[in-house]
C-alpha cells in the first residue's frame, strides 16, 4: 500500500500551488500542482494592437511585470523590424537588472529567510535579524523607486511602447540614485557573507547531489537583455534555435505547463544557472563567495538558489551603477509605424529565461502569441528535485512531518512565480 | 488600543496588489504596531481567519476563487476590493470581451481545475465595503486606506474625472487633442494622472468615474477626429464591463 503526502497550499510563494507526493516502495511520484485560475494572456493578446502589448503583458505578473514589458518590447520591435537606439537598450537592460534585484531581495528576505529560522513569516524573525533585514528592505524600496522614476510605476510600467518609452526622466534625477545603490551593494554583500558563514548548514541540508541540466543567457557582460542561449554552459544557441531544442507538455493537475529538453530531461534556470554560466565576468570579491558555495556542491543545487540570488543582486547593483553613468535622456522612437512580422525574443527574468513570441499582421494587430515563463521552464525540474529529495531521505528514515517541511523549503528555494506560469495555455492546435 | 486584525487574500491575478501590501508595510513599518496580520499566503499565514478588515485582490475565475470570496465575506467585518481585478474584473474579463470562450479552451485540456463560466469582479459575487482602484494601487494609497481604517474612519474615492488631475499635475498637452485615445474624461482620478503626465494615454485601470457619460465621451472623441471603434477598443482591457451595458443600451 502506497503512502501519499499532500500539501494543499504552499505559503510564502507567489500564487496558488500545492505538492502531492505518492510513495510506493522505491517508486516516488511528485506533482507540483498549480491551481491558480488560467489567465489566458496568449488568448486575449490576440487581436490587440502590437503597441499595446508591452503594457498588457506586464499584467501577467506582479513581481516581474517590468521584465514582461521589456521582453514584449524586444520581441515586438524585432517582429516589426524596428532598430532601437543604444539608450533605449541601456534603459531596458537597467530595468531588467533592477527588477531582478528587487525580486531577489523580496524572495530572500520575506519568503525564504523564515525557513532558515523555522518561523512562519518574516514578522516572526528574531529581532536582530528583522532589523538587519529591514535595512535590506529599505534598499529594495529605493530600487523600486528608481524603477518608478524610469517607467512611472514599480509593478506595471506606464511608459513602455513600441521602439522605446513615451517618457524618460532627466539624467540628474537618475544619477541621484547612485549613492544609495553604492550603499546597497555593501549591505547586500555583507548580508550574503553573513548568511553563508552562519547558516551554511541549513543550505547544505537540502543538497541533492544530482547532476542537473541548466539553461541561461550567456554574454560577455552578463546582460539579461542580450546574449546567446547556453545549455549546461556548453551548447550555445540563438533565440530561434533554442525554441527547436525544447518541448512543452501539459499535465492534468496543473494550469502551468512543463518544458523539457528534446531528450526529455528537465532543466534549471535562474540566478544560479546564470552565475555558473557567466561566472568569468563576475568580480573576484563576489565570485569568491560563489566558489565557496560551489566547493560544497559543484552542481546546480536548488538549495543554493537563495544565496545565488543574493550574490547576483550584489553584482547587478554594481552593473546598474555603470549603466546609470551612461544613461542619457534621448528621445526614443515612439511613433514607429506598425506593420507585420514574426519574432521570438528571450530575456533573463528574475527566475530565469523568459520567452515571448509574437506574429503581427500588416495592420499592426497581433495574430499569434506564445509566452514561456521561467516557472514553466523549471516546473519539471522542481518536481524532479522533490522526487530525489524524497527518495534520498526516505532511505534515511526521515519522519514524514520533517519531509513535508523540507519539501516546502525546496519549493520556496526555487521561488516559483505561479501567476506567471499559468497563462501558458495555447489556443491554436 | 486593540490591533486591527488584517487579512489579505489573492484570487486569480498577478498578485501585484499583494506585493503592494508588502511595499506599504516596508515603507511604513510603524503600521505593524496597529495591525495584526491574521492571514496572507505571501506573508506566510494560510487559511481564512476572522478579521476586522480583509483585503482581496484578483478576479473570480475558478470555483475555488468563488468559494474563497464567500468565505472571506463571512469572516470579515470590512471587505476591501484591492486593484482592478477585484474592483472591475481587470484583464481577466478581457477574454470574454473578445468573445473567446473559456470552456472551449478547456475541452482541449483535460484540466481538473474548475473554472466559472465568466470571470467576474469581487462585487459580482459578494458585497464589498470599499474599493481601492488601480493596476496596481499605489502602496501609498494602500497605507492611507489602512491608516483610515485603523482610526475607524471611512475611506472615500475621489469624485472627479482624471482630466481634472491632468490639468493640475500634467505637464504635456492633452493627449486626446493630440489624436491619442486617452480615457481620462471618464475615469476616476486619484492617481495624479500618472500615465498621461508621462505621455502615455490613460487605459482606465481605476474604473469608471461616477457620473461618466460614455456616449458624450464617444461623441467628443469623434469630433476630435478619433475613430469610435478605436476608443471602444481601448476601453476593452479595463472598462469592458461598462461597455457591455452601454453597447446594449445605445448600440453605439
Amino acid at each position: 500500500m502506497g503512502l501519499e503526502l499532500s500539501i494543499e497550499e504552499v505559503a510564502r510563494i507567489e500564487g496558488h500551488a500545492g505538492i502531492n507526493v505518492v510513495i510506493e516502495g522505491n517508486n516516488v511520484i511528485t506533482e507540483f500542482k498549480v491551481f491558480e485560475g488560467a489567465r489566458l494572456f496568449e488568448d486575449f493578446l490576440i487581436g490587440r494592437r502590437a503597441d499595446e502589448v508591452p503594457k498588457l503583458a506586464s499584467r501577467i505578473c506582479g513581481i516581474c511585470g517590468i521584465t514582461h514589458s521589456v521582453a514584449a518590447s524586444k520581441a515586438i520591435d524585432k517582429a516589426l523590424g524596428i532598430k532601437v537606439n543604444d539608450n533605449v537598450k541601456l534603459v531596458r537592460e537597467l530595468l531588467l537588472n533592477l527588477n531582478i534585484i528587487e525580486s531577489h531581495l523580496l524572495h530572500v528576505v520575506f519568503l525564504s529567510l523564515p525557513d532558515i529560522f523555522g518561523v512562519n513569516s518574516f514578522l516572526e524573525l528574531p529581532k536582530e535579524v528583522l532589523n538587519y533585514s529591514l535595512r535590506i528592505i529599505n534598499f529594495r524600496e529605493a530600487i523600486g523607486n528608481l524603477i518608478k522614476l524610469l517607467v512611472g510605476d514599480r509593478v506595471h510600467g506606464k511608459t513602455f511602447t513600441v521602439g522605446g518609452f513615451t517618457y524618460l526622466p532627466p539624467r540628474e534625477e537618475v544619477m541621484e540614485f547612485k549613492d544609495i545603490l553604492s550603499d546597497a551593494y555593501e549591505a547586500v554583500k555583507e548580508f550574503t557573507e553573513e548568511l553563508i558563514s552562519k547558516y551554511e548548514e541549513w543550505f547544505k541540508s537540502i543538497i541533492l547531489k544530482k547532476r542537473k541540466h541548466f539553461v541561461a543567457l550567456s554574454s560577455r557582460n552578463y546582460s539579461p537583455y542580450d546574449g546567446v542561449v547556453s545549455i549546461d554552459d556548453r551548447v550555445e544557441l540563438s533565440e530561434d534555435e533554442f525554441t527547436n531544442e525544447i518541448r512543452e507538455v501539459s499535465v492534468t493537475y496543473s494550469t502551468a505547463k512543463r518544458v523539457y529538453l528534446k531528450n526529455g530531461e528537465p532543466f534549471m534556470v535562474g540566478a544560479l544557472a546564470r552565475l555558473i554560466t557567466n561566472r568569468s565576468v563576475v568580480p573576484r570579491e563576489l565570485s569568491s563567495l560563489l566558489n565557496q558555495l560551489l566547493r560544497e556542491a559543484p552542481e546546480v543545487e536548488p538549495g543554493l538558489i537563495p544565496l545565488a540570488q543574493l550574490i547576483e543582486s550584489a553584482y547587478l547593483i554594481l552593473k546598474s551603477l555603470t549603466l546609470i553613468d551612461r544613461y542619457e535622456r534621448k528621445p526614443s522612437l515612439s511613433t514607429a509605424k506598425l506593420r507585420g512580422g514574426t519574432a521570438t525574443a528571450l530575456v533573463e527574468a528574475p527566475r530565469g529565461i523568459l520567452l515571448h513570441h509574437y506574429s503581427v499582421d500588416p495592420t499592426g494587430v497581433v495574430r499569434n502569441v506564445n509566452i514561456i515563463t521561467p516557472t514553466a521552464f523549471f516546473a519539471a525540474d522542481l518536481e524532479d528535485s522533490l522526487k530525489h529529495y524524497t527518495l534520498n531521505k526516505l532511505g534515511m528514515g526521515i519522519p514524514l512531518s520533517d519531509l513535508r517541511r523540507r519539501l516546502e523549503d525546496i519549493v520556496r528555494c526555487y521561488d516559483p512565480c505561479i501567476s506567471c506560469s499559468v497563462h501558458v495555455i495555447r489556443i491554436k492546435d | 488600543m486593540r490591533r486591527l486584525r488584517l487579512a489579505q487574500y489573492s484570487l486569480t491575478g498577478c498578485e501585484g496588489c499583494a506585493i503592494s501590501l508588502i511595499d506599504a508595510i516596508s515603507s511604513h513599518p510603524k503600521l505593524l504596531n496597529y495591525i495584526e496580520i491574521v492571514s496572507s499566503r505571501i506573508i506566510g499565514y494560510l487559511g481564512v481567519e476572522d478579521s476586522d478588515v480583509a483585503l482581496v485582490d484578483g478576479a473570480v475565475v475558478t470555483k475555488h476563487d468563488e468559494e474563497l470570496a464567500r468565505a472571506v465575506r463571512r469572516s470579515a467585518d470590512v471587505l476591501v476590493a484591492v486593484g482592478s481585478c477585484a474592483h472591475i474584473g481587470g484583464l481577466s474579463t478581457l477574454k470574454d470581451a473578445l468573445g473567446s470562450s473559456h470552456l472551449k479552451v478547456y475541452k482541449k485540456w483535460p484540466l481538473k481545475i474548475e473554472h466559472i463560466e465568466r470571470p467576474k469582479a469581487l462585487s459580482d459575487i459578494v458585497s464589498v465595503d470599499y474599493f481601492l482602484p488601480g493596476c496596481p494601487p499605489d502602496p501609498e494609497d494602500l497605507a492611507n486606506l489602512l491608516k483610515l481604517l485603523i482610526l475607524g474612519r471611512r475611506f472615500r474615492l475621489p469624485d472627479k474625472p482624471l482630466c481634472y488631475e491632468c490639468r493640475l499635475f500634467g505637464t504635456l498637452e492633452c493627449l486626446l487633442k493630440r489624436g491619442e485615445v486617452c480615457l481620462g474624461p471618464i475615469v476616476i482620478s486619484g492617481c495624479g494622472a500618472r500615465c498621461p503626465s508621462l505621455g502615455a494615454p490613460c487605459m482606465g485601470c481605476r474604473g469608471l468615474q461616477d457620473d461618466a457619460d460614455i456616449p458624450t465621451f464617444l461623441r467628443t472623441a469623434r469630433e476630435l477626429g478619433l475613430r469610435v471603434g478605436d476608443v471602444l477598443d481601448a476601453m476593452l482591457p479595463f472598462l469592458n464591463r461598462y461597455l457591455r451595458s452601454i453597447e446594449v443600451r445605445r448600440k453605439v
